[in-house]
């Protein structure tokens, strides 16, 4: 499925943000808000046929937790009582790295002007008119390495 | 100490909603507002707008610095807050199996959102999530949350939160469920509402000795049968719950002032899931305890922002009746909880009401009861009201009454009865009021449209009896006025192809001075200067009949006539003037 993805443009590692973070995944076509295209990269992704449905698209959002859940845990045990919820090493655990990007889009046609996309006071969405394939582009920092098609099933499947 | 809802110092203020606002993501401002607010002496707020039906959303606030001067706060923009229901406001309702709102950041925020979580699937999952110290869920609701797995309305765990006039309705977890894991923390409970849950109302667990629960004027009814306030601790933490109340016999399981068990509550409309107290409740009004100089989180106000009274009411509501009762006044309500306000208005003051909506039966039941004054009331809500009502109702009320709609006509037949003064009354019910009121109530009426076809036939009553001044159009003018002009000496304007009916009569009967204009005017002028001595301006194409028959239509009377368009020196002319 074709998702609108905003992912981050800034690195404060005392926060927790990487620069290309996964901040917001929404329907592909999804109108932004005045600020957010100034402050995010605007992207439109094909997940493939891995995950099917906004509501699993979304756990691309994950945060990087110290248990490498995929997704939040059951916020109850089986008794009804609440369980504390890992702990957040990082806002997110998957990101684009910009300079992939750069070289994605330039394969397609399309030039990304880094020091423009950094800067958070104006618009600039060079991409938003063409559809990136996930493949090679969305990176685990937990595992370190890209998502593949399998690694989005398991996605899909964190939590059911 | 003021309000439950904490505004921060050096605010900055963004919006949420739809693609017109700065943010259409929690998520995109939260992460942009993941900032040292203590060093940029900024506190940061998103400002959300009912844009939409609801909004499927969540958000983890956390990672900012903050402290109890600069913080983060979600909140709804002015005038798009909700009204103390699950109907009205802005509103989250997820799909996603996910936290709507999980606040785990030190003093912020979330403030009067409306929130239902309802995944296709999950393994148990709370709406909101309390986990900073001090965060605070103020005016929260939280309900119909259902899921493979249980969905609960408040969690609060580990940092010492509070949660103040929330409520948790009809979710198929927990209303709200507090875990002590963490030593020596207050989790706490002030004036919230669990009702119809499918598991507890207020649960309790922990496995810490330190932890310090406090329940204070929380209400627990319909939720898990003999489960309103549970306690699932280890270790004995301090459980204090005091001035809350129960439907089973749970909330003095601890001792504690002011707890009362095994009470039946009066809400404004359960059904419609409003929740407020109604103004018969015997449950939980002025039997909660003030905490407007609480130590560790003073408010003073409801989940409706009204500032509470002398005598708390136990949970998230505070009826207000004293206030509105000392008020008198025109007051327009609209919306479907116009029931409660109504009750309150209605408790003893005397004034103008406009009412509308499906609630307002209640309202106008309580109205004609009791309290003379203005009254306006529309639509369907017309039928209840006059089925609603004995006719003593109404005698017993004089005033002005504005009624509309099709239902009026029973209501204005009881109220034309009784009671003189003036009264616009439109709509095909007309007719039978036109009928009573003409009858019985001397006055000025303005009448108009279709509706004269049946008034006419009350005309006998009307123009014999009652001496006036009336304004009458349309093409049923010519027997009322036929009516009208032999019985009723007066100044009348007459216009439309029935003056010549009209004029006759007129000039049979009536002394005076005329202006006369239109083709007719021929008949009028034979009339008038036959019987009647005045003065007379006669123009129009009959005039010149008139004018020249003149020497023979005068025989007897005193006579002025003024004919513009004759020529000149011939214009006037004066007949046996006495003057």
């Amino acid at each position: 499925m074709k998702v609108s993805i905003a992912i981050g443009v800034d690195s404060v590692p005392e926060r927790g943000k990487d620069e290309g973070r996964i901040v917001a995944v929404k329907p592909s076509g999804w109108k932004w808000g005045t600020e957010e295209v100034k402050q995010f990269l605007i992207l439109e992704v094909d997940l493939g046929s891995s995950i099917a449905t906004i509501e699993d698209a979304q756990k691309l959002t994950v945060p990087h937790f110290d248990t490498g859940d995929l997704w939040w845990p059951s916020s109850e045990d089986k008794d009804g009582n609440p369980i504390e919820p890992p702990k957040i090493l990082a806002k997110r655990r998957y990101n684009i790295p910009l300079t992939d990007l750069v070289a994605k889009a330039q394969v397609l046609g399309k030039t990304i002007d880094l020091a423009k996309v950094k800067d958070m006071t104006v618009e600039y969405q060079p991409i938003k008119a063409i559809t990136i394939p996930f493949a090679t582009m969305i990176l685990d920092r937990v595992k370190g390495t890209k998502l593949i098609a399998t690694d989005l099933v398991e996605i899909n499947n964190a939590g059911k | 100490m003021g309000s439950a809802r904490k505004t921060g110092t050096n605010e900055s203020i963004h919006t949420y909603g739809n693609g017109t606002r700065q943010y259409t993501s929690l998520q995109t401002w939260e992460d942009a507002h993941t900032v040292d607010c203590v060093a940029t002496t900024t506190s940061h707020v998103l400002e959300c707008y009912d844009d939409a039906a609801s909004f499927n959303d969540y958000v983890t606030i956390a990672g900012a610095t903050t402290n109890a001067t600069y913080f983060r706060i979600v909140r709804p923009a002015a005038g798009q807050g909700h009204d103390g229901t699950p109907n009205n406001g802005v509103s989250f309702f997820l799909t996603t199996d996910a936290v709507v709102f999980s606040l785990s950041e030190t003093y912020s925020q979330v403030q009067d959102l409306i929130a239902k979580l309802t995944p296709a699937t999950s393994a148990g999952r709370n709406t909101y999530v309390i986990s900073g110290t001090l965060a605070a869920m103020i005016g929260c609701i939280a309900f119909n949350g259902a899921s493979t797995g249980l969905v609960s309305g408040f969690s609060m765990i580990g940092g010492g939160g509070i949660c103040v006039d929330c409520f948790a309705h009809n979710n198929t977890g927990v209303g709200f469920v507090t875990a002590g894991y963490t030593a020596s923390k207050d989790l706490r409970f002030y004036n919230c509402i669990a009702t119809n849950n499918g598991a507890q109302g207020f649960k309790m667990a922990s496995n810490q000795a330190t932890v310090v629960f406090t329940f204070t004027n929380c209400l627990a009814s319909g939720n898990l049968a003999n489960n309103d306030f549970i306690d699932a601790t280890s270790n004995s933490p301090t459980r204090t719950v005091t001035y809350c109340a129960s439907g089973d016999a749970t909330a003095d399981d601890w001792g504690g002032a002011g707890n009362r068990i095994s009470q039946t509550f009066t809400f404004a409309n359960s059904g419609g899931d409003d929740f407020h107290l109604a103004y018969g409740d015997a449950g939980a009004r002025n039997y909660g305890t003030d905490l407007s100089a609480d130590g560790t989180y003073a408010f003073n106000d409801d989940i409706d922002k009204a500032v509470r009274g002398a005598s708390w009411d136990i949970g998230f509501d505070e009826y207000v009746a004293y206030t509105i009762a000392a008020d008198s006044g025109s007051y327009g309500i609209t919306g479907v909880v116009v029931g409660t306000l109504a009750d309150r208005l209605i408790d003893g003051l005397a004034g103008s009401y406009a009412l509308t909506g499906i609630t307002a039966f209640p309202l106008v039941g309580r109205m004609l009861s009791g309290d003379p004054g203005g009254y306006a009331v529309t639509g369907f809500v017309a039928d209840l009201v006059h089925g609603g009502i004995g006719a003593y109702v109404l005698t017993a009320e004089p005033g002005s009454y504005l009624v509309f709609g099709t239902d009026t006509g029973l209501l204005a037949t009881r109220i034309l009865n009784a009671n003189p003064g003036g009264y616009i009354i439109t709509g095909q019910e007309a007719i039978t009021l036109a009928q009573r009121l003409i009858s019985a109530n001397p006055g000025t009426y303005g009448l108009t449209g279709f509706d004269a076809e049946f008034l006419r036939s009350t005309f006998e009553y009307f123009l014999n009896a009652e001496p006036g001044s009336y304004l009458i159009v349309g093409s049923e003018a010519k027997s009322i006025l036929g009516r009208m002009l032999s019985a009723n000496p007066g100044a009348y304007t007459v216009t439309g192809q029935e003056a010549v009916t009209i004029a006759r009569r007129v000039l049979n009967a009536g002394v005076g001075d005329y202006i006369l204009t239109g083709r007719s005017t021929s008949l009028l002028a034979n009339r008038t200067l036959n019987c009647n001595n005045g003065i007379y301006i006669l123009s129009g194409s009959d005039a010149n009949l008139i004018y020249t028959g003149l020497p023979s239509l005068i025989k007897y009377r005193n006579f002025l006539i003024y004919k513009p368009s004759a020529p000149m020196g011939r214009r006037i002319r004066i007949i046996k003037l006495p003057y």
